[in-house]
C-alpha cells in the first residue's frame, strides 16, 4: 500500500473512531456535531486537489511538462467526489443545525460553483480526443477556476452567512477545546495522506498508459514478472 | 441522546463509501493497466519468437 496508504488507513481509522465515539457532543449542536469530522476535512481537501490542479494548469502552459496534464487527470475523480461529500454532508449537518437541506450561503454556493468546475473539466477531458489539446484545454480551465477557492475561503467575512468563521487559522488558538480538535486534526491529515495514495496509484497507471509502447516500461515489466 | 444519530451515521458511511470508491476504482485502474501491457508485452514476445527462423 506504500508510506501513504498506511499512513491514510491508520489515521483515518483513528479520526473515524474518535470523532464517531469519543469526542464530546457539542453544547449547542449536541451529537450532530460530529459531522464537522468528514465534512471539513472532504471541504479542505476538495480545494487543495483544485489548486493542484490549477498549479498543473499553470505548469503546463508555462514549461509543457505532460507529468502537469498527468496530475490534473489524477486529481480529477477524487477532488470531485470529495466535493459531492462536502455539499452532501453539510446538508445534512445544516438540517437539525439550520432546520434546512439548503441555503442561498456564499460559502455553499461557491462550493458548488466548485463542483461545476470539476464536473466541466472532466467533461472537457472526455469530449477532447487530441491528448495536447485535451491537456491544454483542462489546464486552462483549472487555471482560471482557481478564482473560486479565495471566494469559497472568505465568503464567511465578505457576506452575511450561516457558516461559522474558520476552526484553525494560522494565527489564532482554534475556537475549540483540545478534545474536539484534535481528532479533526487527524481527519484532515489522513484525508491528505488518502489523497497522496490515491492520485500516486493513478498518476502511475496513467504514465504506464501514456507510456506503453516505450522501451523503460517494457523493461519494467520484464524485471517484474 | 439527542436524535442526531441518523445524521451522523448517514454523512459518515457516505463519507466512508466515497473512500472506498476511490481507493478500489484507483487501484483497479493501476491494476487493469499493469495487466494491458503484460498482455502487450507477452504478445509482442510471441510475434518475435515465431517471426524467428
Amino acid at each position: 500500500m506504500g508510506f501513504f496508504g498506511v499512513g491514510a488507513f491508520i489515521l483515518l481509522v483513528v479520526g473515524f473512531i474518535w470523532g464517531l465515539l469519543i469526542a464530546p457532543p457539542d453544547y449547542q449542536q449536541g451529537n450532530s456535531f460530529r459531522i464537522i469530522y468528514v465534512h471539513v476535512p472532504a471541504a479542505i481537501l476538495s480545494q487543495s486537489l483544485y489548486l493542484a490542479m490549477g498549479v498543473g494548469g499553470f505548469v503546463l502552459y508555462v514549461w509543457r511538462m505532460k507529468l502537469a496534464d498527468v496530475l490534473i487527470s489524477a486529481c480529477l475523480p477524487l477532488g470531485m467526489s470529495l466535493t459531492v461529500l462536502a455539499l452532501f454532508s453539510g446538508a445534512v449537518w445544516g438540517k437539525p443545525t439550520w432546520g434546512t437541506w439548503w441555503e442561498w450561503d456564499g460559502r455553499i454556493v461557491s462550493t458548488t460553483v466548485l463542483l461545476f468546475l470539476y464536473i466541466g473539466i472532466y467533461a472537457l477531458r472526455e469530449a477532447i480526443s487530441d491528448s495536447e489539446l485535451r491537456g491544454k484545454a483542462s489546464g486552462l480551465v483549472a487555471m482560471v477556476g482557481t478564482i473560486n477557492i479565495p471566494i469559497i475561503k472568505y465568503s464567511v467575512d465578505w457576506w452575511t452567512t450561516l457558516h461559522q468563521p474558520a476552526t484553525f487559522t494560522l494565527t489564532e488558538k482554534p475556537s475549540m477545546p483540545p478534545e474536539m480538535w484534535v481528532p479533526l486534526l487527524i481527519m484532515v491529515v489522513g484525508f491528505y495522506f488518502f489523497a497522496g495514495h490515491n492520485i500516486l496509484n493513478r498518476m502511475r497507471a496513467e504514465i504506464l498508459q501514456r507510456e506503453a509502447k516505450t522501451a523503460w516500461v517494457k523493461n519494467l515489466l520484464v524485471k517484474t514478472s | 441522546m439527542d436524535g442526531h444519530g441518523v445524521y451522523v451515521w448517514v454523512s459518515y458511511l457516505f463519507a466512508l463509501g466515497v473512500l472506498l470508491a476511490n481507493h478500489f476504482s484507483g487501484r483497479a485502474f493501476l491494476k487493469e493497466e499493469l495487466k494491458l501491457l503484460a498482455w502487450s508485452n507477452q504478445k509482442s514476445k510471441e510475434e518475435s519468437e515465431s517471426r524467428e527462423p
